[in-house]
């Protein structure tokens, strides 16, 4: 039974999406029953598996699917499990978000099955024991992501969303060269802990050909132009979703790539590790530098999420011990915190209507549950102990010392003081408006008044960001170490 | 181990007759004829489909007829001209069914039984035993499309009808040309298995003959131009027959002859490879940045299938197994997409009457089903996975690494970023955007008639279907007779 669990993760979304399909007559409670349950199964199943990431085990069979050329086989090492859990949780918060926030939309049907199929795939991502069905899933997510992109329809998710696919295409094409590079030379593509393909010339363009691909899906620059298009467009679920989860599916890429698929020899023949470190610092300070001065604020968590994307790739680019946890700790931790971030922007759309910063003065005031919550991932976002990110930055910090490469604790330390700078004011304004500005008068709390669904699971994300210091011990941080240990 | 057998001759017989009983059931039963026709495709199939077993275990039929001197018909039938001609049979009486609800306005005699006498044809082209009998089958196909580009008689068509007969015309003359320079080099004109050409002027100008005659067929570029004019101006059937079966025909004609006429170390030694590389080359970067900028539906098409079969030609051209596996199966991969391509935009001009693609915004929401499977062929050009047409770059792919040229593989992924410019703006636009989002709750059932629907949904199918069995059956051939060709 445990060995079926990677296999019931991947297919019951996928699964409940066709029935989703199939018998949707319209009715409320239906939709929502299917959807959350399937979704939940595929959560219950990651779950399970954490006893297995314990204790370093693979999950699965050798049963095969497919035949094009290659099977599909699902099987879920420590790793995969470590993703797996993560993104089948923030797909489930973010579905019961969208009962709330979707309600007075259009299109249902083909939203929530979207949403079931995009689980299913981003699960079958890390869930497959090869890289060729890691493509199989990409390109898959890749097809649905776009339609949930472009859900309003309106000129500007139209002309993101063609951004998107048009570049979602291209970083397909580039895993395509990749994976046949890889094939021709090794003639396998399953994914050995140490890897197996040694330096060569075509080794090199290969890691090339995956640099666009994997880094285009991950948001690195310079390929990440199409992010801050798309996330603004998306509804805020899945904008939640495209920077907590689907993002990293480009890091996970990178990971297999580097530590299961090519020797680090052949990787450091290539100096693909510098290229790869080089374009993180960038996307660090780019992502950080730009999102200061954006307005709105979903565009401005777009930047945000480019910046947090570069110290995970960071992490990876390092090679070390240490750089390989943080990277996995801030991968958990960006998907919480960002996810808390872009579900809190939702929630102001939704009851007030704003979409920029510069209008939510008071705010706080009107949704104090909410702005809470961005309070909560805010400080998470600077860094500051003991909330998640701290760790993650923490282990990136002395891994980069620990390489020599002090400069790069130079660049992490100043990218938080980014992130308070564009932070902080939205919080400030929020609880503490200038006298005058919002009006003469008493101010008065009231609740938020959104439904139920939405205000928990954005406090639920909210709290998690910093709930985990207090639980010894720190699971997450204990999980990466055990992962990584077994890499080194 | 050669067998005589009846079954092609019966299977050519049994198509004759019924053409022959398509054109004397008359205008006014042609609709009855049409099922006639497809049953007598059907049993075909299942007539040659009894020889399966034997030909994959090796065995190679042929069978000779004393009818037309000085050489005789004869018919050969290995794994390649099998499941070719089982693949025509089918791919034809798919279209004959999509046939039975077009509107041609008039002429439906006409039309249906020269329908069936080019698929008969085209069957008869990969069943043929050697240079001559394939001669004969290919000429009265390429001819006999005349009469259904110049189907609608009106100016424009007739002017098209002719660019196409003139190079059809043209294209003969030469193959016979090159069967008459193999005839004089090596007295024989039927398949070899083991090369024997010498190398010289005469066997060049042979093989420059077949590239021009068949690559025109196939819509090779430079020799593509009549495509687009007389796609443009055909009845969609029409242009489906053509691009699903004739192109390939030329394809099967190069195949064939590449590696059973002149072989792989003549290829080799003279260079030919380079030249049919370029040339195929040429076709696919050309026939995209065509397709993208045409604006008519039915001739993107046109330019997209150009494209398409210089995928065909570039695997053969590699002169690599694992390329030529990509070379057959894109054969099957390309008939399934395009077809489903071609049959859609035929639904849509039948029931909207609209061509132009400006025109389509918006057209999803009164023929969802239709677009739905459109954005699926879309989806397969650009080369997604499990889809076919990944199967057929995969293999293209490790054919270049195997040749060592990777850099190669850009042509072919620039292919599918053309391929994704080209359709998917057509898929998107015809589904979403603000417009389109108040018509949403109008979603309707599109009545189209229901074998047109059936025809589109087979091909459609036939576009992921393969992938999801245990066996890719059009695979495992496409590896066992490439084998076979590189021992």
């Amino acid at each position: 039974m445990r060995n079926q669990l990677p296999i019931i993760s991947v297919l019951a979304p996928l699964l409940f999406a066709v029935i989703l399909v199939c018998f949707y007559r319209g009715h409320d409670t239906f939709k929502k029953i299917i959807t959350l349950v399937g979704s939940g199964i595929s959560l219950l199943a990651s779950l399970a598996m954490i006893p297995a990431l314990v204790s370093g085990q693979t999950l699965g069979t050798d049963a095969s699917f497919m035949s094009t050329p290659f099977a599909v086989v699902f099987q879920g090492d420590p790793l995969s499990i470590f993703f797996a859990v993560i993104f089948s949780f923030s797909f489930f918060l973010a579905i019961i978000y969208s009962f709330g926030y979707l309600a007075h939309s259009h299109a249902h049907l083909r939203y929530y099955s979207l949403m079931l199929v995009t689980q299913g795939a981003i699960v079958g991502v890390v869930m497959t024991a090869s890289l060729f069905g890691l493509f199989l899933f990409f390109e898959l997510m890749a097809i649905t992501s776009y339609f949930l992109v472009i859900h309003e329809e309106d000129e500007k998710a139209m002309y993101a969303g063609s951004k998107y696919l048009f570049m979602t295409v291209v970083a397909g094409l580039g895993v395509f060269l990749g994976l046949v590079i890889t094939y021709h030379l090794g003639g396998r593509l399953d994914f050995v802990s140490g890897g197996y393909i040694s330096a060569s010339p075509l080794a090199s363009l290969a890691l090339f050909a995956f640099l666009v691909g994997f880094g285009t899906k991950a948001g690195m620059f310079p390929v990440h132009i199409w992010l801050p298009e798309a996330h603004p467009a998306a509804p805020a679920p899945f904008s939640a979703l495209l920077s907590g989860s689907l993002l990293k599916t480009g890091a996970y890429g990178f990971i297999r790539l580097m530590y299961f698929i090519y020797t680090p020899q052949a990787v450091r023949a290539a100096n693909f590790d510098t290229v790869l470190l080089v374009l993180a610092v960038i996307t660090i300070l780019l992502g950080s530098a730009l999102a200061l001065r954006q307005d709105q604020l979903k565009r401005r968590l777009a930047y945000s999420s480019v910046a947090q994307i570069g110290y995970v790739l960071l992490g990876i680019a390092l090679y070390s011990h240490y750089a390989l946890m943080g990277a996995l700790i801030h991968i958990f931790s960006h998907a919480l915190m960002k996810g808390a971030l872009f579900l809190c922007a939702g929630a102001i759309i939704t009851q007030t209507g704003k979409k920029n910063v510069s209008e939510m003065k008071g705010i706080g005031h009107q949704m104090p549950i909410t702005m809470l919550a961005f309070t909560l991932a805010s400080l998470t976002m600077v860094g500051i102990p003991p909330f998640n990110a701290y760790y993650s930055k923490w282990y990136l910090a002395v891994a980069s010392l620990e390489a020599g490469q002090g400069y790069l604790v130079a660049v992490l330390i100043l990218s938080s003081l980014l992130n308070a700078l564009y932070y902080f004011p939205v919080v400030v304004n929020a609880f503490f408006p200038e006298r005058g500005k919002i009006g003469a008068g008493k101010i008065s709390w009231v609740r938020d008044e959104l439904p139920q669904g939405m205000v928990y699971s954005t406090a639920f994300l909210a709290i998690l960001c910093v709930a985990f210091a207090f639980i010894q011990p720190h699971w997450p941080i204990v999980l990466a170490a055990k992962i990584s240990t077994a890499l080194f | 181990m050669n067998d005589t057998l009846w079954q092609p001759a019966f299977v050519q017989g049994l198509l004759f007759i019924t053409i022959l009983g398509v054109w004397s059931a008359g205008e006014r039963r042609h609709k009855a004829a049409l099922y006639v026709m497809i049953a007598s495709l059907v049993t075909s199939m299942i007539i040659l489909a009894t020889l399966i077993q034997d030909v994959l275990g090796g065995k190679v039929y042929t069978a000779v007829y004393n009818i037309l001197p000085p050489f005789g018909l004869s018919f050969q039938l290995d794994l390649l001209s099998l499941a070719l001609s089982l693949l025509f049979l089918f791919v034809g009486a798919v279209l004959v069914l999509y046939l039975v609800t077009y509107p041609l306005q008039q002429g439906y005699r006409r039309f249906q039984t020269v329908f069936l006498l080019i698929i008969t044809c085209a069957t008869g082209v990969v069943m043929a035993g050697d240079l001559m009998s394939l001669f004969l089958f290919f000429e009265v196909m390429s001819v006999s499309f005349f009469i259904l580009v110049i189907h609608d008689q009106a100016q424009a068509s007739v002017a098209a009808a002719y660019k196409y007969l003139y190079m059809t015309v043209g294209g003969s003359v030469l193959y016979f040309m090159a069967v008459a320079c193999i005839f004089s080099l090596t007295g024989a004109v039927s398949w070899s298995e083991a090369a024997t050409l010498p190398a010289g002027p005469l066997t060049t100008l042979a093989f420059l003959g077949f590239v021009a005659a068949f690559g025109m067929k196939a819509g090779l570029f430079p020799l593509h131009i009549w495509m687009s004019d007389a796609y443009g101006q055909a009845p969609v059937p029409a242009m489906a027959l053509s691009s699903l079966i004739m192109l390939k025909t030329g394809a099967y004609g190069l195949i064939r002859v590449v590696h059973q006429v002149f072989g792989i170390e003549l290829m080799n030694q003279q260079g030919w490879g380079t030249l049919l590389l370029v040339l195929s080359i040429g076709s696919i970067l050309y026939g995209s940045l065509c397709a993208f900028a045409e604006k008519d539906l039915p001739r993107r098409l046109a330019y997209s299938g150009m494209a398409q079969v210089g995928y065909i030609t570039f695997g053969l051209a590699m002169v690599t197994p694992d390329a030529l596996v990509g070379s057959l199966y894109h054969i099957v991969a390309h008939i399934m997409m395009k077809g489903t391509l071609i049959l859609c935009a035929g639904a849509i001009i039948t029931k909207t009457g609209k061509r132009k693609i400006s025109e389509l915004a918006g057209i999803g929401t009164q023929m969802p089903l239709t677009m739905a499977l459109f954005s699926l062929a879309a989806l397969t050009s650009v080369g997604l996975p499990p889809m076919n047409i990944f199967i057929t770059k995969w293999y293209l792919s490790l054919g270049v690494l195997d040749a060592g040229q990777p850099f190669l593989i850009f042509v072919l992924l620039a292919s599918s970023v053309l391929n994704a410019a080209y359709y998917l703006p057509i898929s998107y636009t015809a589904f979403f955007g603000e417009r389109n989002r108040d018509l949403h709750g109008a979603l309707v059932g599109e009545r189209l008639p229901a074998t047109m629907v059936i025809s589109m949904l087979i091909l459609a199918v036939g576009c992921i279907a393969f992938s999801f069995m245990p066996q890719n059956i059009p695979l495992d051939w496409a590896r066992t007779i490439a084998a076979g060709f590189f021992q």
